[in-house]
């Protein structure tokens, strides 16, 4: 069954070290699919941003770095809901965590049928400037496996 | 969680209650209340967040990269931020921003306060209220409660539209600077984010309403409230600093007045009235959004006045539980504000005022979502920043915050942990604090019964 339209690609993060490298994944997919009107991409620096742009209609796909456990630059896919992952209660609106931002969208009735997580394993959270090695050479890997669903999925052409 | 702390003297009847983390305030702090028999011996806020060090990051940098530095500081409320920041400097080059320049700065101002008020009134503050521990129980619980924030989510995104359309991006504008803006929108673009204001403006309205309907403490406190005061318009980025005991001075005047001052336990300074403004807690005073309307609820048009006294409240209002209705008589009024922005607005000749560098001084107060927030700056002959200083809100807050838990401590003194810390955290809630600014969650700590 293809996903349902509109499609969103949400990168979450922010643009320190290896949080941003959903920037950089966003950057590439907006790169390849220039001029595609079928796909929105965005970036959002937190949850509170993600529930901006959710509407309960279409697909989400979700980019975001994972918490460091042992194998930097490993990309996963799950698809929401899932038990694997944790939603920690927020604490404030600054620290509303994406997961906790789809949950409470789902609550709303606010979140897309179909979500979709995309993630690659952090070396580090640290504050820094730019990709640790492992991270940024999984990155072209992971624009790679989206764009492909887009392609089989989304019915989403790829240019490149 | 709130901690007990076991203590080992048991002839003093000592008692610690903690509040290890403060949660929905934006920002991370710690709470600690050391009793002895009963009375309060201490309470210390304690801003644990690691200094930003942005006054210092600006030493050095041109004046026309201030605004997007400061917009930084935070994620809720950079406008405020970007608009003190080129209000000191404009200020200090020697320009004025008028005409429709300066309608949209408020424009984005409004932008940022139906944003940043609608957060807290639905997401952070409501559930103090209504008996849950956060947004998301209340809208599992009730389907009227999902309704009613699905309903909040949109008039937060019509402020966030306001701020993508004017500031470039919802998230830290880059789209404001020094004598007024890189680009300014068409009319047609304006007219546009007109239609989802007016989409939301009835919410804003039934806002008011529900705010008013919840349950209060039947407190009142004798604060010292401070806030800009216009000669006609409701404040946001001029005005004379003014109080309700008398405080009348120019903008400028603010260090004659008020004062940093380190305390030891926390990373945020704080700020006190030099001359005690209050009787009953002396240098503490309170901003932000109750302070602005007790100070200027005669400058708003009549349908948000009428607004305010369908309330049925006595308007000054001195119960601090109740800022909850001024924050949202303020959504109203900023929806309102910004239509009416919106319906006059013309094209500008061009979209900044020119200026040239020099060296000198320039300080500006603006009303940030959470009160008043001043920026001061100093520049050489070429622009560049030799000083700086911020003082955000919750700084000017701070004091009082303490003063308040001062006055609730000795009812906490035997009350189970977890229902102490509650109490506790619904007093700072109620000033809507920004840990983040002024330096993030609350530990509560009682020592002593």
């Amino acid at each position: 069954m293809s996903w349902p339209r509109p499609i969103r690609v949400v990168g979450v993060g922010s643009p320190q070290g290896d949080d941003a490298l959903a920037w950089e994944v966003i950057r590439m997919l907006q790169q390849r699919h220039k001029g595609d009107n079928d796909i929105e991409f965005r970036v959002a620096e937190g949850g509170q941003r993600l529930l901006d742009v959710l509407e309960g209609e279409g697909t989400l796909l979700l980019i975001d770095a994972l918490v460091p456990a042992g194998s930097p630059g490993a990309i996963r896919r799950f698809e929401w809901p899932n038990e694997w992952i944790e939603v920690l209660r927020p604490g404030s609106t600054h620290h509303l965590r994406p997961a906790a931002a789809l949950q409470l969208a789902a609550t709303l009735g606010m979140l897309p049928p179909r979500v979709v997580i995309f993630g690659i394993e952090a070396a580090s959270l640290d504050l820094r400037q730019g990709l640790s090695p492992a991270v940024a050479a999984a990155v072209p890997e992971l624009v790679r496996r989206i764009a492909s669903e887009l392609q089989t999925k989304g019915n989403i052409e790829s240019p490149l | 969680m709130p901690e007990q702390t076991p203590h080992p003297d048991s002839v003093a009847q000592k008692r610690t209650i903690q509040v290890g983390a403060l949660a929905r305030v934006e920002g991370e702090g710690s709470l600690t209340l050391r009793l002895r028999d009963g009375q309060v011996e201490e309470v210390q806020l304690r801003i644990f967040e690691a200094p930003r060090y942005f006054e210092a990051f600006l030493r050095g940098r041109h004046l026309e990269e201030v605004p997007d530095i400061t917009a930084r500081i935070c994620g809720i409320c950079p406008v405020a931020y970007q608009m003190s920041s080129c209000h000191a400097l404009e200020r200090l080059v020697g320009i004025e921003v008028s005409g429709p320049l300066r309608d949209l700065r408020r424009l984005l101002y409004c932008g940022e306060w139906i944003e940043s008020h609608t957060l807290h009134i639905y997401f952070l503050h409501a559930p103090d209220f209504l008996g849950y521990e956060s947004a998301l129980a209340m809208a599992q619980d009730r389907p009227e409660y999902a309704k009613l924030l699905r309903n909040a989510l949109q008039l937060k995104k019509a402020g966030n539209a306001v701020i993508s359309l004017l500031g470039g991006r919802a998230i830290h504008p880059i789209n404001v600077r020094v004598g007024g803006f890189y680009q300014v929108p068409s009319r047609k673009e304006l007219i546009q984010l007109g239609e989802q204001l007016k989409a939301v403006h009835e919410f804003a309205r039934q806002t008011v309403r529900w705010a008013a309907s919840l349950d209060f403490p039947p407190v009142e406190h004798d604060y010292e409230f401070v806030a800009l005061r216009h000669q006609t318009e409701y404040p946001m980025n001029e005005g004379r600093l003014v109080s309700n005991r008398g405080l009348d001075i120019a903008m400028s005047a603010f260090p004659d007045h008020f004062e940093e001052y380190q305390v030891p336990y926390s990373n945020a300074s704080q700020c006190r009235r030099k001359a005690s403004g209050g009787q009953e807690s002396p240098g503490a005073y309170q901003v932000g959004p109750l302070a602005r309307w007790n100070l200027n609820w005669d400058r708003v048009p009549a349908s948000v006045r009428q607004a305010a006294v369908e309330t049925g409240i006595t308007w000054p209002c001195r119960n601090p539980y109740m800022s909850i209705v001024a924050r949202s008589l303020e959504v109203l009024y900023a929806v309102e504000e910004a239509l009416r922005i919106i319906a006059g607005y013309e094209l500008p000749d061009r979209s900044v005022v020119p200026y040239q560098p020099r060296a000198g001084h320039g300080a500006w107060i603006t009303e940030a979502p959470r009160g008043i927030l001043y920026h001061r700056y100093e520049t050489d002959a070429s622009g560049i920043i030799r000083q700086a200083t911020i003082i955000p809100p919750t700084s000017q807050n701070q004091l009082q915050m303490e003063q308040d838990l001062l006055r609730i401590a000795p009812g906490l003194a035997n009350l189970p942990e977890a229902e102490a810390a509650l109490q506790a955290e619904k007093v700072i809630r109620n000033y809507d604090p920004c840990i983040s600014c002024a330096t993030h969650f609350l530990k509560l700590r009682v020592e002593g019964r």
